[in-house]
C-alpha cells in the first residue's frame, strides 16, 4: 500500500512539474480554446467587467 | 565436576554441588529428603510424588520479572483447605534466596518480616486486627497446610506429611505478610505480588 | 517416576448440578469458589461440596460470542472460559450491558474477557495500586502500574446474570461502584465492592484474532462506539497517505517556489501602445513551440474600465491564430473603513504558440464605453508556472494531516466529544 501511494505521489509531482514547465491548460483559457479550435475565431467572452 | 563428594545416605546417588548452600535436599534418584546437618547429612523421610502440573516455574529454568531475576532450586507443595500451592526456593541474581509461593497465577514473592510483637496462635482469627510494626492488619486466611511433596533443595528441612498453620494478613497498599507457626514459634514474611502476565521464562507457554 | 513426580492427574470433568441434576463442566481450578447451574440458576458452593446456596431462575443469557468451555490464547496466555456474568450499567441515564466471561489458565489464574458493543478486552486483578490518590475528576491523571492514565468515567456496575465457576460467591443484583481510567490499549478500574476494594488492568483485544483464537466465526455487528481503550489504529492507505503526504509535500513546495522565483521567464519586448482607439500592434518573435509564453497588459485605469480587443497573428502565415479580448477595471476610494480598491490595473494571458516564429498582436479598444487609454503589453516566454505544484503541495499536506484528522475525531468519539449520540 505504501509502495503504492508514493508511486501515485511521485507521479503526481512529476506531472504538476510537467505542467507548470509546458502547460496543461495552464494557458489563458480564451486563447488556448481559440488556438485549439484553428479557426482563430473568438471564443467568447470570459471576464469580469461590470 | 567440582563435586565435594555429598552423596545421599540413603541410595548413595550424588547430591547436588548447591547442597553446600542449602539445608536440605530431595534426593532425585530414590525417594529421601536429605538434610545437611552440622555438616552431616541425614534422610528425612520421603519426598512424596508431586503430580506434574503446568507452571511458569520450573527448577533450574531462570524466570526473569521487571528487574528481577530468579532461579528456583527447590519446590514444596502444600495441600490446604481446597487444594494446593507450590512454594519455590530461588536464588535471586543477588545470590540471596526467596521464597515464592504458586497458587494458581496468585504468585507471591516472599522475604523474611521481623514482627514486633508477641502473638500467640489463638488471637490470630479471621477477620480479627493485628498491629504489626505500627500498621494494622487483618486476617484474611487461617488454615493449615500439609507438605505433600518436595523436589531440589530448601534452606530449611521440610518433611512430607508435616502440617504447618498459616494466617495471610493484608495490610495497607496492598501489603502481605504470612505468619507460619511451628514448635511453639512463628516465623513471618512479607509478600510482594508478582503479576504472572509479566514473567519471563523460556517455559511460559508451558 | 525417578524424581517422585508423577503425570498431573486427569480433572474432575463435570459435576451434576446439586439441584437439578444437570451435568456442568468443572473446568476452574480450586480457587473458584462458586458454580451456577447452566440450565436451573442454582448457585453452589464450589468449596463446600457444591452445597446449593441459592437458586436464580428464568435468566436470559446475555449476547456474546463465547461460551463456557471455550479455549483460546489471550495475551499469550491458554485460557478457558469457566464462567459468564452478564452485568448491567446505568450511565448518564443511558443503560448499557455487557457480557464478562470468566477465565482460568492453570498456570495465570483467573481473569476476565468482556464483550461490550463488538469490542473485546481482557482484564485482569493487579496489585499495582494508584500512585496518585483522591483526584478522580474527569480526565484527571492517575499513575498506576507504571503508566499514566486519564480519568474516564465511574458506574454502578449491577450483575444481571450468572453461568459456570466463578472466584466468588455472586449475588444477582450485587453492586460495585468502579472507576474507569484509560492509556489506550489499557485501562485501569478500581472497583469497589460491599468489602473490598479492587484494581484491574485492562487490554483492549483485536476482535478478529480473539473471535479466531477461540474458534468462533465473526457474525456479530461491528462496533458502534469507540471504545474508551480503543487504540487508534490507521489502516495502511491513512498511514500510506499521510507518509507519502509529509514526505511529497516539501518537494512540491520547494518546486513551486523554485518555479515562483526562476519561472518568470525571458523577456522578449516590452511596449507602450497609446492610441489604442485606432489600435496598434507589436511584432515578437517566440523561439520555443513547447513552452509557455507571456502577454502582460497594463493601462493605468482608475474608477474606469477600458476593454481591449486583441487579435494573435502568426506573422509567416498571415494566419490568426487567437482572437480574445479582456477588460481592465480598477477602482478605489475611501469609505468608514478607510481606502479600498477593486479590481486590477493588469491582465495577464498565457499561451502556447503553435509554432516557433514571429507574432503579431494588434490591440485596439473594442466597446465604445470604454475608457481610452493607453496600454502597457510585455511579452515573455519560457514562464513557468507554479500553480499546479502549490496546488498539489495543499493536497500533500491535507494527506499528512488527514491522519491528525481522524485521530482527532476518533479520540472525540472515544471521549463522547463529538456531539453525537452513541446510536
Amino acid at each position: 500500500m505504501t509502495r503504492i501511494v508514493f508511486v501515485v505521489f511521485a507521479l503526481a509531482t512529476g506531472g504538476a512539474t510537467y505542467a507548470g514547465l509546458y502547460g496543461i491548460g495552464g494557458e489563458d483559457a480564451q486563447i488556448a480554446k481559440s488556438i485549439r479550435s484553428g479557426s482563430g475565431g473568438r471564443v467568447g467572452y470570459i471576464g469580469g467587467v461590470k | 565436576m567440582g563435586f565435594d563428594g555429598m552423596n545421599c545416605p540413603n541410595c548413595g546417588a550424588d547430591l547436588p554441588e548447591t547442597l553446600t548452600r542449602a539445608k536440605m535436599v530431595a534426593c532425585r534418584y530414590c525417594e529421601s529428603a536429605v538434610v545437611l546437618e552440622d555438616d552431616a547429612l541425614r534422610t528425612a523421610g520421603e519426598k512424596g510424588v508431586m503430580a506434574e502440573e503446568p507452571s511458569l516455574f520450573v527448577l533450574g529454568r531462570e524466570i526473569r520479572y521487571r528487574r528481577e531475576s530468579w532461579l528456583p532450586v527447590g519446590q514444596a507443595r502444600f495441600s490446604y483447605g481446597t487444594g494446593w500451592w507450590d512454594e519455590f526456593w530461588a536464588v535471586d541474581g543477588g545470590g540471596e534466596g526467596v521464597w515464592i509461593s504458586v497458587d494458581e497465577g496468585e504468585i507471591a514473592v516472599e522475604r523474611p518480616y521481623e514482627i514486633d510483637v508477641t502473638l500467640s496462635p489463638w488471637q490470630l482469627k479471621r477477620g480479627e486486627n493485628v498491629s504489626l510494626n505500627g500498621e494494622t492488619f487483618t486476617v484474611t486466611e487461617a488454615d493449615t497446610a500439609t507438605c505433600m511433596a518436595l523436589r531440589g533443595e530448601f534452606p530449611e528441612a521440610l518433611h512430607v506429611g508435616q502440617a504447618y498453620r498459616y494466617w495471610h494478613l493484608s495490610g495497607p497498599m496492598g501489603r502481605l505478610v504470612t505468619l507460619e507457626f511451628s514448635e511453639g514459634e512463628f516465623a513471618a514474611s512479607e509478600g510482594v505480588w508478582v503479576d504472572p502476565y509479566l514473567i519471563r521464562s523460556e517455559n511460559a507457554g508451558a | 517416576m525417578t524424581d517422585g513426580f508423577s503425570p498431573a492427574p486427569s480433572r474432575l470433568a463435570a459435576i451434576n448440578c446439586t439441584a437439578c441434576g444437570s451435568p456442568l463442566p468443572a473446568l476452574a481450578g480450586h480457587r473458584a469458589r462458586a458454580m451456577v447451574c447452566s440450565y436451573c440458576g442454582a448457585v453452589m458452593d464450589r468449596h463446600d461440596a457444591y452445597r446449593l446456596l441459592t437458586r436464580y431462575r428464568d435468566m436470559q443469557r446475555p449476547e456474546g460470542p463465547f461460551q463456557i468451555g471455550m479455549t483460546g490464547e489471550i495475551l499469550g496466555v491458554e485460557q478457558v472460559i469457566v464462567g459468564i456474568v452478564g452485568v448491567t450499567a446505568s450511565i448518564e441515564h443511558e443503560d448499557y450491558h455487557w457480557t464478562n466471561y470468566q477465565l482460568y489458565s492453570p498456570t495465570h489464574g483467573y481473569s476476565w474477557m468482556t464483550w461490550f458493543d463488538g469490542h473485546i478486552t481482557h482484564s485482569r486483578k493487579t496489585r499495582d495500586m494508584p500512585e496518585t490518590g483522591g483526584n478522580f475528576a474527569y480526565k484527571a491523571p492517575l499513575a498506576a502500574a507504571g503508566r499514566q492514565f486519564q480519568m474516564y468515567e465511574q458506574y454502578v456496575a449491577r450483575i444481571s446474570y450468572l453461568e459456570g465457576e466463578l472466584t466468588w460467591v455472586p449475588a444477582l443484583g450485587d453492586r460495585t461502584q468502579v472507576i474507569e481510567a484509560i492509556d489506550p490499549p489499557h485501562g485501569y478500574s478500581v472497583v469497589i465492592g460491599e468489602n473490598e476494594t479492587e484494581f484491574e488492568f485492562g487490554t483492549y483485544l483485536d476482535r478478529r484474532e480473539t473471535l479466531a483464537a477461540f474458534g468462533v466465526a465473526d457474525e456479530f455487528p461491528r462496533a458502534r462506539t469507540v471504545h474508551a481503550i480503543q487504540p487508534f489504529l490507521p489502516g495502511s492507505f491513512h498511514t500510506a497517505l499521510s507518509g507519502a503526504g509529509k514526505l511529497f509535500a516539501p518537494v512540491a513546495l520547494v518546486l513551486g517556489l523554485t518555479f515562483l522565483v526562476i519561472g518568470t521567464g525571458k523577456k522578449i519586448t516590452e511596449t507602450v501602445i497609446v492610441d489604442t482607439d485606432a489600435g496598434g500592434s507589436l511584432v515578437f518573435p517566440l523561439t520555443r513551440a513547447d513552452r509557455l509564453a507571456e502577454l502582460r497588459l497594463t493601462a493605468n485605469v482608475v474608477n474606469a474600465w477600458s476593454w481591449y480587443d486583441m487579435e494573435l497573428i502568426h506573422e509567416e502565415s498571415e494566419e490568426t491564430v487567437a482572437e480574445f479580448d479582456k477588460g481592465l477595471e480598477y477602482y478605489e476610494g475611501y469609505d468608514s473603513d478607510g481606502r479600498w480598491t477593486e479590481g486590477s490595473q493588469t491582465a495577464t494571458f498565457r499561451f502556447k504558440p503553435p509554432a516557433a516564429g514571429a507574432y503579431r498582436l494588434t490591440i485596439t479598444t473594442g466597446d465604445p464605453k470604454s475608457a481610452r487609454l493607453p496600454v502597457r503589453v510585455e511579452v515573455r516566454e519560457n514562464v513557468m508556472l507554479s500553480r499546479y505544484l502549490f496546488g498539489l503541495s495543499i493536497f500533500f499536506i491535507l494527506c499528512w494531516l488527514s491522519l491528525w484528522f481522524r485521530q482527532s475525531r476518533f479520540e472525540a468519539r472515544r471521549w463522547g466529544d463529538d456531539g453525537e449520540d452513541d446510536d
